[in-house]
């Protein structure tokens, strides 16, 4: 019966990826969505989306979360943290479509030969890591929601239990699939950073240290960071670590923000550019800070149970943050292509 | 020690009395003791306060007292030295230290600028020389109509007109001064003339934006700040050559255009000059030179 059960199960994900594969090769071939599917900005999203993974949780949790989306029990702990998974998956994809979105904005920045429709064109492209990471963040949404509705058809635990003082786990040292993680997401940065400035020079080589980490920057958006955290406390769980770069990113692209207005008030263009590379170098640094101290060590917290009310103001810090960097984006575009022109 | 805590004789009388059968005696001369040892402390307490510095010493190398420090080292050390961070980081962006990424931003929005500006003019004309061996250097001005009318006047070194050529939407009409001709042609390589291919990418601002968001690639810029100019320095990088190209910031318009060939011996790359030209934009043009004819003027 349960073999009888398991062929079934099987059957059903097989034609799933069937159906997908012929849909995914039916756009290829159409020719309409080339444009969309970018190697380099793909490759970023899939190698980044595991890194994320792996920094975060452990072989055995990565396979279970993959069991229960299609279709295995589990019990309501490991239900939840799989559900927690890919929970995690949805925002990694949606915050690296943002991340990568701001990589390939900064390039295009530097590389653009000039004239409207190259900078334009460039900073289209960028865009377009950023929509197949909500593609994919969506395509993870399934089986998150999938989980959770499960995980509320099954009986809530008992009285007893509820009142019971729920034991803390320790948090546990970094695993060898955490590390692994740590490196592979250091390479796909360094890889998507370096190459493009190396391969498309304007004049020798670019230093890509120099265009993407601002030191005014910089050394603001970290000793932000720390103070907040001083103050917050907790930092191993990671959550204050999120909060305050999600926070401290925010205050930097509003302080370049000022920055810029104010410099086209007085039709200053060195003020212009030097409020909108704060700006992105802000938001950058907040993401890099985010997503390679903060959020690794908060999904390691969460798992044991600890934290996990928390979760309500880093949702708002992993969603919110990027929306307001895309604005940003949006704004930075409108004020390179705005002439400032200089009163006689 | 103060005198209303000062020793009465009465109160202890009257403790003795109502505690002579609570307490054992070994309890007794133990309570004894530890009030004297209270007593004595009480006494050393005063002095102990005026010791000042040395007694900031003595407590700070306390156990208690390098546990304070310690605290301090912990906490407020590092809290100190984030927020003089972010004021240190705050104070060299107002300072205003420019970034690559800001220079690159820079020069990349007067460049938008200009390319805008360029498709909104009205009218352009375009004068200067283009150089080369010996005699056969030669003088040109162009002018331009928005009706995408454009006449082109190629003159020898001795300023004597040789050609002057039309472009119209249609064809291209050359007057050869020399042999008294007018004729049609097809396209620009029947004009006969070896240097005139150096004035293609400037016949219209269109043909400027074309080659600007096509072909220049930007080098580096430098801003004049007494005339309120910019200079971009642009390379071809596929034929070796060097452009050097001045934009009036009021206008976002280009003034002046100097093309060299690249010289890479060279700390500024310039090398031999191959041609100038000095742009005025919306200008008025007399419709009648527009028009292709031969004339004495011509």
């Amino acid at each position: 019966m349960t073999a009888k059960i398991d062929l079934k199960r099987l059957l059903r994900a097989l034609i799933i990826i069937l159906i997908v594969t012929v849909w995914f090769i039916v756009v290829i071939l159409s020719g309409k969505f080339i444009d969309l599917l970018r190697g380099p900005g793909l490759a970023f999203l899939l190698l980044g989306g595991a890194a994320m993974i792996l920094m975060g949780f452990s072989g055995p949790e990565i396979g279970a979360a993959f069991k229960h989306a299609s279709g295995s029990p589990g019990d309501r702990e490991r239900l939840q943290k799989s559900a927690y998974f890919w929970e995690t998956a949805v925002r990694n994809f949606w915050m690296l479509g943002v991340l990568g979105g701001i990589i390939g904005f900064i390039i295009a920045l530097c590389v653009s030969r000039g004239g409207l429709g190259p900078i334009a064109s460039g900073m289209a492209e960028s865009a377009l890591t950023t929509v197949c990471g909500m593609i994919l963040g969506v395509i993870c949404l399934v089986p998150a929601l999938k989980l959770t509705g499960k995980l509320n058809k099954q009986p809530l635990p008992e009285a007893r239990a509820v009142l019971e003082k729920p034991v803390e786990k320790t948090v546990k040292a970094l695993r060898f699939e955490n590390i692994i993680g740590y490196a592979l997401f250091i390479a796909v940065m360094g890889w998507t950073i370096i190459l493009p400035l190396v391969s498309k020079p304007i004049n020798g080589p670019l230093n890509p240290l120099k265009i993407f980490f601002n030191w005014p920057s910089l050394i603001v958006v970290l000793g932000g960071t720390i103070a907040l955290v001083m103050f917050m406390g907790d930092a191993s769980a990671g959550r204050s670590f999120t909060l305050s770069f999600a926070l401290t990113g925010g205050i930097g692209s509003l302080v370049g923000f000022v920055q810029a207005i104010m410099g086209m008030s007085s039709r200053v263009i060195a003020d212009v550019a030097s409020g909108i590379s704060f700006i992105i170098s802000s938001c950058f640094i907040a993401f890099l800070g985010m997503m390679l101290v903060g959020i690794p060590l908060e999904d390691r917290t969460v798992k044991t149970g600890r934290n996990r009310k928390g979760l309500t103001l880093s949702r708002i810090a992993w969603y919110v943050f990027p929306l307001v960097t895309l604005i940003f984006l949006f704004i930075v575009f409108i004020l390179v292509i705005t002439p400032i022109k200089k009163v006689v | 020690m103060k005198k209303e805590n000062e020793r009465d004789p009465r109160i202890d009388e009257l403790l003795k009395k109502t505690l002579k059968d609570d307490l054992p005696p070994e309890v007794e001369s133990a309570m004894k003791r530890q009030l004297n040892l209270f007593r004595k402390k009480m006494e050393e307490y005063e002095p102990r306060r005026k010791m000042g510095i040395v007694r900031i010493f003595k407590r700070l190398f306390e156990i208690n007292g390098f546990r304070q420090v310690q605290w301090i080292f912990k906490k407020s050390v590092p809290v100190f030295a984030s927020i003089l961070m972010v004021i240190l980081g705050s104070i060299m962006q107002i300072t205003g230290s420019q970034s690559v990424l800001a220079e690159s931003i820079s020069a990349l929005s007067v460049a938008a600028s200009v390319s805008q500006e360029l498709d909104q003019t009205e009218s352009m004309e375009c004068s200067g020389q283009v150089f080369a061996e010996k005699d056969k250097s030669l003088q040109y001005s162009i002018q331009w109509l928005s009706s995408n009318n454009t006449r082109v006047l190629i003159e020898k070194a001795d300023k004597i007109p040789a050609k002057t050529v039309w472009f119209t939407d249609e064809e291209i009409t050359v007057a050869d001064h020399e042999k008294n001709t007018l004729r049609k042609i097809k396209n620009v390589e029947q004009i006969e003339e070896p240097l005139f291919q150096h004035l293609m990418s400037f016949l219209s601002p269109s043909n400027l934006v074309v080659q600007m968001e096509g072909k220049w690639r930007l080098k580096h810029y430098t801003q004049q700040e007494d005339c309120e100019w910019w200079i971009f320095t642009v390379t071809i990088p596929e034929e070796e050559i060097l452009l050097e190209i001045s934009v009036d910031l009021c206008t976002y318009l280009p003034v002046d255009i100097k093309k060299f060939l690249r010289d890479s011996t060279k700390e500024s790359g310039k090398g031999k000059i191959l041609m100038n030209a000095h742009f005025k934009w919306n200008t008025s043009i007399p419709a009648q030179i527009m028009l292709p004819k031969i004339t004495e003027g011509d």
